[in-house]
């Protein structure tokens, strides 16, 4: 049974919809990222998640009560906010304490669960500190103590690592994952950063607009993105999308993208054959290598990023980018001769930007092994 | 600019200056033209008249200790919720209720005073200390409330969202979480409250006849109608702003912040 249920949800603040009916289910234990540019409506549907805002229509499940007009506390819910909101005049001990106290818990009570929380968060000798004595990494820290000192249902995480360095952050997502896994607890995160989206999350809702886009784990959205906005959304670096034509000849239906081809398997053939309507083609970076005999592009860029370099090239009729292995020499303004894994081709319907699925069932996992 | 301040400074300075200046001297050099300000008019009797006929001078302290103090805490017990309200909580007619709060202050203490009057003796409150607390209250209430939902309208929303996560209700975020962080503002609006009421002439003139006066009525006692023993009425001055000085002194970096906080932002 989903621990949490979205139905037909919409928020609207005066003319302006921040939420067009969102549907949404989340299992028990679960670890949700809501990923999408600023603005797409995921941190309003995580406060509507827990409370903070009212929806303007539809339904709020949690066990499969409604929970739609029950205050956060209620709904038994904790969250960690982007700025931390530690309260300033308390300390840490007490900051983590105060959701208890408010509770009535005994003193010793709160003592001794305070301790407990701040010793597997590795805050105990910053117990009587104030907030603005720690860095910001300890000040996350002491936000997510007081989310999980009292043990709830739910977190929520609102852009917890924003405000943090780009080291600190990694380190932080390791944190949260191995607090997923010793506390497993049902988790909902919001993110702009699909890295760290695709680093911690179970699965991802890729929203759009007040919508969510795609719904699925990390490994589906990167490798079948559902539309062509969450294909060219999620991978580093950014996919070009072509659009192709499909032609038979001897025997073979090739999908052609102006002088390029593009020989299709049984699936591929029999999918998009049957598929009325235009289509455009696209394919992640890793599936193009250079290869002498290949076709002949011009290359606009290269990047060298360490383990790999990032070429972007194009030929007549269009363009792509490609992730070829270790530091490779190769001059903008060159040519070059490459070739595609064309199993690895996405093809989107151009009038709805949808996914053509032609994958064969269960051959993802032996393309992604 | 420093000499503008400087010249700003010598200004507002200046009447303290004269007043301290003339509570050390004597009634003669005084009222000579021009005043006497030689080493030898110099004295300590005014202060020592002033002190040793201190029984009514320590009634007014006293009444106006009482009166100013009462003032200054209700105007924070009812003001800090009501602004709060005022600035965060979805309160009906709110822009009305401000605009019948500011308006409420706008009426010059001249033109209510004969109803204030009216009413105060048809309850049988002229001449208490009870009738003023209630009068500098109203007069008080409206600014306190200005100042501090400035201060609270300025606040992000983050600790009250922090709060409702964490169970609070209204009245609890309001008592362990907005009232600890608004000692400043606070602070402010009390100073004000308090040192308005204590300054407070003219309706205390008007109220009270002898039971209930305040310092500055006592002051302006020692203005006689054939004489007016101008060094010791400063002496009496000196004497009961000093309090207030004190006062001042000693939270000054609260009040700027306060009023940095509530004003500028508000």
């Amino acid at each position: 049974m989903p621990v949490i249920r979205l139905e037909k949800v919409a928020k609207s603040y005066g003319a302006v919809e921040v939420c067009r009916a969102i549907d949404l289910e989340i299992a028990d234990r679960e670890f949700v990222t809501l990923l999408g540019p600023s603005g797409c409506g995921k941190t309003t549907t995580l406060n509507l998640i827990g409370g903070l805002d009212q929806v303007t229509s539809g339904s709020i499940f949690m066990d499969g009560r409604r929970v739609n007009d029950l205050e956060p506390i209620d709904r038994d819910v904790a969250m960690v906010f982007q700025n931390y909101a530690l309260y300033p005049h308390m300390t840490v001990a007490q900051n983590i304490g105060f959701n208890l106290k408010l509770k009535g818990s005994s003193q010793d009570e709160i003592r001794l669960r305070v301790r407990a929380t701040a010793e597997s968060l590795d805050l105990l000798a910053l117990l009587e500190r104030y907030p603005s004595e720690l860095s910001g990494g300890q000040q996350q820290r002491v936000a997510i103590g007081r989310a999980i000192v009292r043990q709830p249902k739910v977190f929520l995480f609102d852009e917890p690592f924003s405000n943090l360095d780009a080291a600190l952050r990694n380190h932080m997502r390791g944190e949260v994952k191995q607090l997923h896994a010793r506390l497993g607890v049902t988790s909902i995160f919001v993110t702009h950063d699909q890295e760290e989206a695709l680093s911690i999350s179970d699965r991802i809702a890729i929203m759009r607009e007040g919508r969510i886009e795609q719904f699925a784990t990390p490994d589906e959205v990167y490798s079948r993105p559902a539309t062509t906005y969450v294909a060219t959304f999620i991978g580093h670096p950014r996919i070009d999308l072509a659009p192709i034509q499909l032609e038979e000849r001897s025997g073979t239906v090739y999908a052609k993208a102006g002088k390029a081809e593009f020989p299709l398997n049984q699936t591929q053939r029999h999918v998009l054959s049957s598929h009325g309507g235009q289509l455009d083609a696209s394919i992640r970076p890793e599936h193009i290598a250079l290869a002498p005999r290949g076709l002949n592009v011009l290359i606009n860029d290269v990047q060298p990023v360490g383990p790999a370099t990032l070429v972007r090239f194009a030929w007549d009729g269009g363009s792509a980018v490609a992730r070829l292995n270790g530091m490779v020499r190769l001059n903008t303004g060159a040519h070059a001769n490459v070739a595609f894994n064309s199993d690895h081709l996405l093809f989107f319907d151009r009038a709805t930007g949808k996914l053509i699925n032609t994958h064969e069932q269960g051959t993802l996992h032996e393309i992604l092994a | 600019m420093v000499l503008a301040l400087a010249l700003f400074v010598l200004l507002t300075m200046a009447p303290f200056v004269w007043l301290l200046l003339s509570s050390f001297l004597e009634q003669k050099a005084l009222i000579s033209t021009p005043p006497d300000l030689s080493l030898a008019s110099f004295t300590l009797a005014n202060y020592r008249e002033v002190i040793s006929s201190a029984a009514q001078l320590a009634k007014g302290i006293r009444n106006s200790l009482i009166i100013s103090g009462f003032t200054t805490c209700l105007a924070l017990l009812l003001g800090a919720p009501a602004a709060y309200a005022l600035a965060r909580l979805n309160v009906k007619n709110k822009d009305l209720l401000l605009l019948l709060i500011l308006a409420a202050q706008m009426f010059p203490a001249i033109v209510i005073v004969i109803p204030l009057f009216i009413a105060a003796s048809k309850l049988g409150l002229i001449d208490t200390r009870t009738n003023l607390i209630l009068v500098y209250l109203s007069f008080n209430l409206p600014v306190v409330i200005w100042v501090l939902r400035g201060f609270f309208y300025s606040l992000p929303s983050g600790l009250e969202r922090a709060a409702r996560i964490d169970g609070a209700t209204t009245i609890q975020t309001f008592r362990w979480i907005i009232l600890p962080i608004s000692l400043p503002p606070l602070f402010a609006a009390a100073s004000f409250a308090f040192i308005e009421a204590w300054n407070e002439f003219f309706l205390a003139l008007i109220m009270t006849r002898q039971n209930a006066q305040t310092v500055p009525l006592v002051i302006s006692s020692f203005a006689g109608q054939y004489q007016t023993i101008f060094g010791q009425m400063m002496a009496a001055a000196a004497i009961s702003i000093a309090p207030i000085m004190l006062l001042t002194f000693l939270l000054r970096t609260t009040i700027l912040r306060g009023f940095a906080d509530g004003l500028l932002k508000g």
